[in-house]
């Protein structure tokens, strides 16, 4: 680049107002105000567009639920049968169990002193009924098991598992940590409940009482 | 008679000289106040990543801890950057294609401090912990009215500016532009009335909330972007605009569909099992619109991809109507609750809103300034290096963040389907990944300062110009221009 000539990538910014189009180079370069062309819908697109269509009201129909404030469940009708299917009451059980797990522990040992062990004890693996009367209704006092002694108290979950429910963490504690015995069924339960479901919590002596009388 | 204005091209290059000179004040400050807040929410949004994948930074401050910095790092990136950003398109936009001037600007200029208070006190207001906790919507109420008084104003240029137009034909991004005004201010007034307002409780104030959350990008963002998107590319390759009747199907298929969307964010949640269906039918019927765009866009450049290699504007423009039709066909497919199970809950979806947002809104705001700039000031851009840096860096920065995004939110959605897979160890397998997104957010930062630097050198006052536009390729030195200015000033003492 020469110095003695101007520099041509430069110029000076006008300061006339005459000088309006020269400042404005940018907006005389550019192209003219972009216009419409006319090619016609791609048909293909259009019966795309009608597949979507069809696509959209499907999914309506088939996901609309109940279509009231309340259904919360896309699949209208499918509630029912998803309910009555059988469970593995092991695992139906195990997920009960979690309730358990601050008293007696998540290995079944209990805490001595204050809360008995599930391993290894004659109240579990013995008698289904009076297994069931001591879970409906909880106890209350002093509580000797395997020659060691308790003293706390065992909330009644009468009211707050079914039947079933109650069987499973019967069957999963009956068959957890080391324990085997035979699967609880849910009669043994409901037959339990109706007989004392709507007694207090029991002491050692009263629920020995229960299980002796057959 | 207005068919003479458009057939004459020296009548309608005077009418541009005009229309520019009116808009230069009013459309600079706001998108000076764009490149303002996108510093500020991208400066937040570093923040919030480092903080996941090292909690313990910053993490003494109270202002700056996540509950506070990222709701700050949203509403100043789509009210701070996207609101202002679209409002200066908008503005120069709607007044080139009427081919009138912009009416009152030192109102609008006013608007635009005014607009620019509100997001600072609103964000102080947040940072103070004052967040409303409604998301999207987290600004304390004293701050939401400098906020829609300034859009007052816009609304009402906007219409004026319409109603005088001096052309016959109305085209395509006008349309757009109408309809953002129409929607968006009805949009603010019913989402803040269902939830920070009270006029519902519960679950409908979940369902507003994510209608107001979704609709913000695509009523607002996205129509702004289509029309940035429909004028720049025809007007840089000066090919008309592959078909009319595309446009139109287009246009009234996204005001149909969009709008229903929003409640596919809360699939899962205690909603009526319809108005989530309804929502994942609005999402995936986006595809009409999103593909009716694509045609008219991508067709319309066919032919003309030389012009990539020198034009920044067709650059960023066109990276940004690819991303459209890439982020829209995923946000369709996201919606589907079989997807949801997997990415729902997970950085998927963050890597999406990033995607649409800086891949797709961003760059097409960009490509605005980077054409209506040198017109509105007369200067040229300083520097086709500090382009290039970000062109660059917002492409490699957006796909590195989208990318290990997307990727980590599929395996951690996959990893918390199963019940066996402890959560920590699902935390720590996402760290890498929120590594690399830091690092994404770096890149684009970099890219930003690049703008900011370029844009800072053409907004101040020249004395002397390059005569010719800068290209992506042109070589050009700015220290030269400001030395013979020196001299200059010298010659005149």
């Amino acid at each position: 680049m020469k110095s003695d000539q101007p520099n041509p990538e430069f110029r000076r910014a006008p300061e006339l107002q005459d000088r309006i189009l020269e400042m404005h180079s940018a907006a005389m370069r550019e192209m003219s105000e972009p216009r419409d062309g006319i090619r016609p819908t791609p048909v293909t697109f259009l019966i795309l567009c009608f597949f979507f269509t069809m696509w959209g009201g499907y999914y309506i129909g088939a996901y609309g639920g109940d279509w009231t404030g309340t259904g919360m469940n896309e699949k209208a009708g499918a509630a029912a049968p998803v309910a009555s299917a059988p469970q593995n009451p092991m695992a139906l059980g195990a997920e009960v169990y979690n309730a358990c797990t601050q008293c007696h522990q998540a290995d079944g040992k209990g805490l001595a002193g204050q809360f008995p062990p599930l391993a290894a004890s004659e109240y579990v693996t013995g008698d289904e009924r009076r297994f069931a009367a001591i879970l409906l209704n909880g106890i209350n006092g002093d509580f000797v098991v395997n020659g060691q002694k308790y003293n706390s108290q065992m909330p009644a979950w009468k009211d707050n598992y079914n039947d079933e429910e109650i069987a499973a963490v019967m069957t999963y504690v009956r068959n957890s940590f080391g324990n085997k015995a035979a699967p609880v069924s849910k009669q043994v339960v409901e037959a339990v409940r109706k007989e004392v479901g709507a007694n207090g919590p029991w002491s050692e002596s009263s629920l020995a009482e229960f299980a002796a009388k057959k | 008679m207005s068919a003479a204005v458009e057939t004459n091209p020296q009548v309608e290059v005077v009418s541009r000289i005009e229309v520019d000179r009116s808009a230069e004040g009013a459309v600079t400050i706001y998108w000076a106040s764009a490149l303002f807040w996108l510093t500020i929410a991208t400066i937040a949004g570093l923040i919030s990543s480092a903080k996941l994948h090292s909690p313990d930074f910053l993490g003494n401050i109270e202002w700056l801890t996540f509950g506070r910095i990222r709701p700050v790092h949203w509403d100043t990136a789509i009210y701070g950057f996207g609101g202002t950003a679209a409002s200066g398109t908008l503005l120069w936009l709607q007044a080139r294609l009427c081919q009138t001037r912009i009416p009152f600007p030192a109102l609008l200029i006013a608007g635009g401090v005014i607009f620019n208070v509100g997001i600072l006190l609103g964000s102080i207001g947040v940072l103070m912990g004052q967040s409303t906790g409604v998301e999207t919507l987290e600004l304390p109420l004293y701050a939401m009215p400098l906020l829609v008084i300034p859009y007052v104003f816009i609304v009402i240029a906007n219409f004026k500016m319409y109603f005088t137009r001096k052309t016959s034909h109305t085209y395509v991004s006008q349309w757009y532009l109408m309809a953002v005004t129409v929607w968006f201010p009805i949009l603010v007034l019913s989402a803040e009335a269902c939830t920070n307002l009270g006029a519902v409780d519960g679950v409908a104030q979940a369902i507003a909330n994510w209608w107001y959350g979704h609709n913000v990008v695509g009523l607002f963002a996205t129509p702004t972007g289509i029309a940035a998107a429909y004028y720049l590319i025809p007007k840089v390759i000066g090919k008309p605009i592959h078909s009319y009747h595309l446009s139109l199907l287009g246009f009234w298929s996204n005001a149909i569909f969009y709008n229903w969307a929003g409640t596919h964010h809360l699939t899962g949640g205690p909603l009526p099992a319809w108005t989530i269906t309804i929502g994942v039918v609005g999402s995936l019927m986006m595809f009409i619109p999103v593909i009716t765009i694509g045609i008219n866009h991508h067709m319309t450049m066919l032919g003309s991809f030389h012009h990539l290699k020198t034009s920044p504007t067709l650059r960023f423009a066109v990276m940004g109507s690819m991303i459209y039709t890439l982020s829209s066909f995923q946000g369709s497919l996201e919606s589907l609750r079989s997807h949801q199970e997997i990415t729902h809950f997970t950085h998927y979806t963050i890597g999406h809103v990033h995607f649409g947002m800086y891949g797709f809104f961003a760059p097409l705001m960009f490509a605005m300034m980077y054409y209506a700039m040198p017109r509105l000031t007369g200067n040229e851009w300083s520097s086709a290096r500090l382009i290039r840096i970000h062109f660059w860096c917002t492409l490699i920065g957006m796909l590195v963040y989208a990318i290990s995004m997307c990727y980590a939110g599929i395996r951690q959605g996959m990893m918390m389907n199963d019940p066996t897979a402890p959560f920590l160890d699902i935390v720590r397998f996402t760290v890498p990944f929120l590594w690399i997104r830091t690092l994404g957010g770096l890149i684009l930062f970099a890219g930003t300062i690049a703008f900011l630097i370029n844009f800072w050198r053409i907004v101040q006052p020249h004395r002397l110009r390059f005569v010719t536009p800068t290209l992506m390729t042109t070589e050009r030195d700015y220290n030269m221009l400001l030395n013979k200015e020196k001299e200059l000033e010298q010659n005149d003492k």
